[in-house]
């Protein structure tokens, strides 16, 4: 309980430091008055600066949660949230909305997230028909094939962009940014990205069924085809929701649900609200760094790659822990 | 004691899986009664552990009907029904304490979308403290001793309060004084009211605690009736593929191995 109410706290620190981060009248930290004092820096931090810190924050939560689902629904700390192909899915339906319908912010939006859950769709059809092992090897196998599908979908569609106006617009999408997040994009998906996060909070005792077999669940009354079925939508639906805005931003879900694991045990009554709250300022510092740092942005995607394979490295390597065992 | 009840009820069941020409169950017909202990013997690979998917209802057969509470309907879609059941091999999840895996017990009573009141906490420790487990609490379920997992799975179990409890092997790979309390703790539940039905390899075992035994054999139907009727040196060298013997001492049966040489 200590440990929660703590982490909120440097959740809510960070989150309010971020909005006097940036790089307007003067780079790196502002204080009020700066901001008071310019009307153009007051627009700037409600228009620009406020969505897009919000926006890192739903990010990280998002992805926390969705990928502490589908670790403890395929039993393996290494899965993350595009394990069933709904990253590549949603790359997907970006690459096509910017190649073959020129880029429209909305469009590519709503093409992405419904890739994501497309690739969601298949997966499920497609390990039906896979009989090789138990139901995790063979969705397993399924996201592996479409996610390999999709990838060679956005591989082409690389080499038919135009080299000068598609090409670096796919790429950095590809690479994963908040930069170009503003209200309007925000308000498309935060009613789902609200439900959703929000009802695998409320099942968060709940998904702890998931990590038991499948006979005792099943004599425990665990509906495993009503039930599994609507903690993996769920959390597919937030992961495509943000990937629509903020392109593939990698490692967080993957090593997010495991420090919290390794913070407070497997439980997910509080392996979750830590999981989500340490994602949410996982995700802020990040995008923090990806904007002040320098006078260009940084794709958020390959700062959080960069701190989270150290992250990795370092949770991996230290006696004693939790991760592997 | 109060009139016995049946619980379960086989009526000529026939099962195999498809892949596998031979059939596992043939033409079974049996009443589980409530307030007893069953055992189910037989040799590896001779059943045992289809016929408790076929009792959790996880399993349906392929002739015949089982009755769950007189009613063939599965037993999960109805709330007065209540089964626990605990594999032979199970993955136990990493990470959890031993209180809080056993807490998943309540999983049926908790609504979805909340979270174990303090009436369901209650029970899981008070199980805990009859189990003598109490202090294992905080402990990390990869921490703890074989007998002392064997125990907190069975605790899991009882705090489902289930009507019928099917353990699968649940004292094999244990040392003499874990299979005691196991056995203790299996009487004690009976006592209570309680419906138990577990396998073993073991005769001495069935001999011991059972009401009722049932012998199987791969591909051969199986026997089920009252221990005494059943437990004769001839089912037990058929069914078990190992000459037997019977002797009595202290008005105890106790079953070794006839070898030509003693």
């Amino acid at each position: 309980m200590k440990k929660k109410g703590f982490l909120f706290l440097i959740l809510v620190f960070v989150f309010v430091l971020s909005l006097f981060l940036g790089r307007y009248p003067k780079p790196y930290f502002l204080s009020i008055k700066d901001i008071l004092n310019d009307p153009l820096a007051i627009k700037l931090v409600l228009n620009l600066r406020l969505p897009r810190v919000f926006a890192a924050l739903i990010l990280g939560i998002s992805l926390a949660s969705a990928g502490f689902v589908m670790q403890t629904a395929f039993r393996n700390p290494l899965a993350d949230p595009g394990i069933l192909g709904v990253s590549q899915g949603a790359g997907f339906g970006a690459a096509l909305s910017i190649v073959v319908l020129n880029y429209s912010s909305i469009w590519l939006q709503i093409y992405s997230a419904f890739f994501g859950v497309f690739a969601l769709l298949i997966v499920l059809i497609v390990s039906k028909g896979i009989h090789v092992g138990n139901r995790i090897i063979s969705q397993i196998l399924a996201g592996i094939a479409v996610s390999a599908f999709f990838s060679a979908g956005i591989g082409f569609l690389k080499y038919i962009a135009d080299p000068l106006s598609q090409l670096p617009n796919l790429i950095f999408w590809l690479l994963g940014s908040l930069s170009s997040v503003r209200w309007e994009n925000l308000i498309l998906i935060i009613p789902i990205l609200i439900i959703g996060n929000v009802s695998i909070f409320a099942l968060r005792w709940r998904i702890n069924s998931l990590s038991l077999q499948k006979e005792v669940a099943f004599s425990l009354g665990f509906q495993i085809n009503k039930e599994y079925i609507l903690l993996l939508t769920l959390s597919v639906l937030i992961t495509s929701c943000v990937i629509s805005i903020a392109g593939i931003v990698s490692w967080i879900g993957l090593i997010i649900p495991n420090l919290a694991r390794m913070l407070v045990g497997s439980d997910s009554d509080n392996a979750i609200p830590v999981s989500m709250t340490l994602g949410g300022i996982f995700a802020i510092i990040c995008d923090d760094f990806a904007r002040v740092l320098i006078a260009g942005e940084i794709p958020l995607g390959i700062l959080t790659a960069f701190i989270g394979a150290l992250m990795f490295f370092l949770l991996v390597t230290k006696r004693n822990n939790k991760l592997l065992k | 004691m109060n009139p016995k009840k049946q619980l379960i009820t086989f009526k000529k069941v026939w099962f195999g899986y498809n892949h596998q020409s031979k059939n596992i169950i043939s033409d079974l017909s049996i009443d589980i009664y409530d307030q007893s202990i069953i055992t189910i013997l037989g040799l590896n690979g001779s059943g045992k552990t289809t016929m408790m998917l076929l009792l959790l209802g996880l399993e349906s057969p392929q002739k015949g009907e089982i009755l769950f509470l007189g009613e063939e309907e599965n037993p999960r879609m109805k709330k007065e029904m209540n089964i626990g059941y605990i594999p032979q091999y199970e993955e136990i999840p990493l990470g959890f304490t031993v209180y809080e895996y056993v807490l998943l017990g309540r999983i049926p009573f908790v609504n979805i979308f909340s979270r174990p009141s303090n009436y369901d906490r209650e029970i899981a420790l008070n199980i805990l403290d009859e189990l003598n487990i109490y202090e294992l609490r905080e402990s990390n379920l990869s921490k703890i001793s074989g007998g002392e997992l064997q125990k907190v799975r069975i605790a899991r179990v009882l705090t489902q309060q289930p009507d019928l409890l099917l353990l699968d092997e649940p004292t094999t790979h244990l040392d003499l004084k874990s299979k005691w309390s196991i056995q203790e703790i299996l009487i004690n539940q009976k006592k209570q009211g309680k419906t138990i039905v577990f396998t073993t390899h073991d005769a001495s075992e069935a001999v011991d605690i059972a009401d009722y035994v049932m012998l199987m054999k791969k591909g051969k139907r199986s026997k089920f009736a009252i221990k005494n009727k059943v437990m004769t040196e001839e089912n037990l060298s058929y069914y078990l593929e190992v000459p037997m013997e019977i002797i009595y001492a202290n008005k105890h049966k106790i079953i070794l191995q006839r070898r030509a040489e003693l």
